[in-house]
């Protein structure tokens, strides 16, 4: 190094220790017992004389973790700064001040800022459950922790059957790897999970000052019977872990307060571990039994609140004439077994069973609207004020509700009708009602033996192929014998054995040389194949028949043939071969003629 | 010759019996039962079934016995098998209906249109129709030929259409008795699910009388279960609940 080096060294070593600045800053002000916070202790524009001491406070663990450099260049300008951080944490919980300390940079001396951690008691103590989903989960596992919230949080009791949206959250640390098992499920048999949504939503959420990845489920608990019974979610789970047993700690690099080195998560090797993960203390949810004082006929076992939004009743029916009904309910509540209203008053109105269809209004399938399509047979004629009606539970109010629509005014054309019951006995006494508030009557005739199962599945299926098989065969078996006696066929068969027999006698009269043989065997062939398609028989053709099919050789060799065959006239033999590929063309045009026909 | 007579006598003798004893204590089950002895009524009805089979009657009047002894997963039992024979009659439906409710045992029921076409007929009478219309395709084709040259032919050869769209349609009805044979009701409430196979396993949760699960794999005394429309499954001891479609042992 030059001198000019050293002094341009000093000059600018001066110029920064010139405006020196301490700070100290807490990562978080509260952190659980066992766990600690970063304090960093940034030193900008120089360095410390020597390590700087945090003073000494009681229960306070402090722990060095080491000192980096930041150096920044901007517009020329370079800003050094030396960082010292620790992890400083209690295992007692309180309150604890760490007081200002001097940090001597360049022979300066700086006094730090005083700083307040909080420490409270570790959570894996406390109450889960229901608790604020924003709180920092308690740490009962390394490994996350499960929450479940009702989402109408004003709730203290259910009803056996009845939905009550919940909210199910897992937190896992943000660098814990994890494999879901299975989906959150409850503890016990006193409540199930219904319409429990598929995928997770997944998100990061830092909680005083740690990120966990939190995965949240929408779901509606419904109580399967009566009494008091804690409501515990549990979630199965493979995370990946270090392995403790293999740890080995790198020399220099032990932490006294966490027990183990920086590097540890670095060269641990992973294990894989299946961890249950279960809400810590789950509340105890009230299930009241449904009051049987007051319960409808036709209560299906809806519960909720529910409303009709929309009724379409046509305005003129018949009676004993099906006619379409449309209703759309909307609500929040067990939309499984709300069934289908009725209209009113319901003995004057047979119904029956149609479609529904229900669009889920949220995650949990717990609002949403219903809607009903179905036929309905009026029984009494007149002008009537039709509404329809259904019954479900409030479990707000306790009470069963009696649901109407508005009325509508329907002309009921045509004549009393009777159903089955009124015909058999006159009218006088309506039989027995299945809906009734007893059992029907037991049946007093033994009857028929019947069998609870059918044929053997697997013979009424081989039966059923088999003779499905044996009718298609016989049905060929059919059309192929009546093919063989089929007129139409046996002509063609015959015109062409005539054709084929032609043209071999063509053949063998050019063979020998027998000019007539030729022509008239040739003049044959022609016929047959014109016939064949024409189905008429080859000796009614004549050779206006055959002008415009073929070419005007072909025709030639037609009057040829005639001429000696009328005429007696003999063209010359060595003509033969020529005339016998004019044969096979004009074969051929009648062919492609046929075809395009 | 002589001798298959004789046979032939004897069982239709042994037949008769059978009906007449059948008529006797069904006759006996329905005194007990007008006259309040519940237990005695049900335990009739028990051995005509087991006796002679089952017949829609002797379910109905099962269920209804069971009902009033209080023992509702039995009665929901009988009931469900007596609309495994007539699934329209309207009393087994509401009778069903009726102990459901008051056991707050409330079932996911299918009500597409497939479900009601199906449950017009017996599982027995679908497998019958298939039959039938089956035998009908190739006897169409037959006399279509027979009567090739008379006006039957344009009878004969529609019915063999009909048969085979009968035998298709029935046979297609009958691929959900595989899942009717999976169904079950718990008989003796509440029964505890556990979460294996042993009487020490933990416990998963527990079902009431005259819940209907599903069946799955058998280990020992335990079946897994699975209960439809909710996520609840686990084992449940084999005494504590019964097939719907009684199993050959």
């Amino acid at each position: 190094m030059t001198m000019r080096g050293v002094l341009l060294f000093w000059l600018f070593g001066w110029l920064a220790l010139q405006g020196a600045e301490v700070t100290t800053e807490l990562s978080t002000d509260v952190v659980e017992a066992g766990h600690g916070a970063m304090l960093t202790l940034r030193i900008e524009g120089g360095d410390a004389d020597q390590a700087p001491q945090i003073p000494e406070v009681k229960d306070l663990v402090v722990n060095p973790r080491g000192r980096s450099q930041t150096m920044q260049i901007v517009n020329g300008t370079v800003s050094r700064a030396m960082v010292y951080s620790y992890i400083v944490g209690a295992h007692v919980p309180g309150e604890y001040d760490i007081p200002s300390f001097p940090v001597r940079v360049g022979g300066k001396v700086f006094q730090t800022d005083r700083l307040h951690l909080k420490v409270r008691p570790s959570s894996s103590g406390e109450p889960g459950g229901m608790g604020d989903e924003e709180k920092v989960p308690g740490e009962e596992s390394d490994f996350g922790h499960l929450t479940f919230q009702m989402v109408e949080k004003d709730r203290k009791h259910v009803y056996p059957g009845e939905i009550a949206p919940v909210r199910i959250q897992a937190y896992f640390p943000v660098g814990v790897r994890v494999s879901l098992g299975g989906q959150p499920r409850p503890e016990g048999g006193a409540f199930t999970l219904q319409n429990l949504s598929e995928q997770p939503r997944q998100e990061i959420k830092n909680l005083e000052g740690k990120d966990y990845r939190v995965l949240t489920w929408y779901a509606g608990l419904s109580a399967t019977k009566a009494g008091t019974y804690p409501a515990g979610l549990s979630l199965d789970c493979t995370v990946a872990v270090p392995d403790r047993s293999a740890q080995k700690g790198l020399p220099g690099f032990e932490d006294p307060f966490f027990g183990r080195s920086p590097f540890d998560d670095l060269f641990t090797p992973m294990v894989q571990k299946d961890v249950t993960l279960k809400t810590p203390e789950p509340p105890e949810l009230e299930v009241l039994e449904l009051p049987k004082e007051g319960r409808p006929e036709n209560f299906s076992g809806a519960i909720g609140t529910f409303e009709f939004e929309s009724v379409q009743i046509p305005e003129t029916m018949e009676t004993g004439e099906p006619t379409r009904v449309r209703a759309r309910i909307k609500g929040s509540g067990n939309f499984t077994l709300l069934k289908q209203p009725e209209p009113l008053p319901a003995d004057e109105w047979k119904t029956y069973e149609g479609q529904e269809d229900f669009s889920p209004g949220d995650a949990a399938s717990f609002e949403g609207t219903k809607e009903f399509s179905f036929n309905v047979v009026p029984m009494r004629p007149g002008a009537k004020d039709v509404r329809l009606g259904l019954t479900y539970f409030d479990p707000d109010l306790g009470a069963y509700q009696v649901l109407e629509s508005d009325g509508q005014k329907v002309a009921i054309t045509g004549t009393v009708i009777l159903d089955e019951g009124e015909q058999k006995d006159g009218g006088n006494e309506r039989p027995p009602l299945p809906d009734g508030p007893e059992l029907a009557p037991v049946r007093e005739t033994l009857g028929r033996v019947g069998r609870y199962e059918p044929w053997p599945v697997e013979r009424v299926t081989t039966t059923v192929v088999g003779c499905g098989s044996l009718a298609l065969a016989l049905l060929g078996w059919g059309i192929w014998k009546q093919r063989e006696v089929d007129p139409r066929r046996l002509a063609w068969l015959a015109v062409r054995a005539a054709e084929a027999s032609a043209l071999a006698a063509a053949e063998e009269a050019v063979r020998r040389g027998d000019v007539p043989g030729f022509f008239r065997a040739a003049r044959e062939a022609l016929q047959c194949r014109l016939a064949e398609f024409r189905e008429v028989r080859p000796e009614s053709l004549t050779l206006t028949d055959l002008e415009g099919r073929v070419e005007e050789r072909c025709l030639e060799l037609w009057r040829t043939g005639d001429r000696m065959e009328y005429s007696g006239e003999v063209a010359s033999a060595g003509s033969l071969e020529e005339w016998r590929e004019v044969l096979h063309e004009g074969l051929k045009r009648l062919s492609e003629a046929s075809t395009r026909a | 010759m002589k001798g298959k007579f004789w046979r032939v006598v004897v069982g239709l003798g042994m037949l008769f019996g059978a009906s007449v004893r059948a008529d006797e204590g069904f006759e006996r089950a329905l005194v007990d039962y007008h006259s309040g002895r519940f237990e005695e009524a049900a335990e009739g009805f028990e051995k005509v079934l087991e006796r002679d089979g089952p017949r829609v009657s002797v379910l109905q009047n099962l269920g209804s016995a069971y009902h009033q002894l209080g023992q509702e997963g039995r009665a929901i039992l009988a009931l469900e098998r007596a609309l495994l024979l007539a699934p329209r009659d309207p009393d087994l439906q509401a009778n069903l209906k009726r102990i459901r409710d008051e056991a707050a045992v409330f079932t996911v029921e299918k009500s597409d249109r497939w479900s009601s076409w199906r449950s017009r007929l017996s599982w027995r009478k679908w497998s019958q129709l298939a039959v039938l219309g089956a035998v009908m395709m190739p006897m169409g084709v037959l006399l279509g030929w027979a009567w090739s040259r008379k006006p039957g032919r344009w009878i004969a050869l529609p019915v063999g259409v009909l048969g085979g769209l009968v035998a298709v349609g029935s046979s297609w009805m009958l691929r959900g008795w595989d899942e009717v044979t999976t169904r079950a009701v718990v008989i003796g409430g509440p029964a505890t699910m556990r979460i294996s196979p042993f009487e020490t396993a933990q416990e998963k949760g527990s079902l009431p009388a005259g819940r209907e699960v599903r069946l799955g794999e058998q280990k020992g005394d335990w079946f897994w279960v699975t209960v439809d429309g909710t996520a609840s499954q686990g084992w449940l001891a084999k005494d504590s609940i019964e097939p719907v479609v009684p199993r050959r042992e």
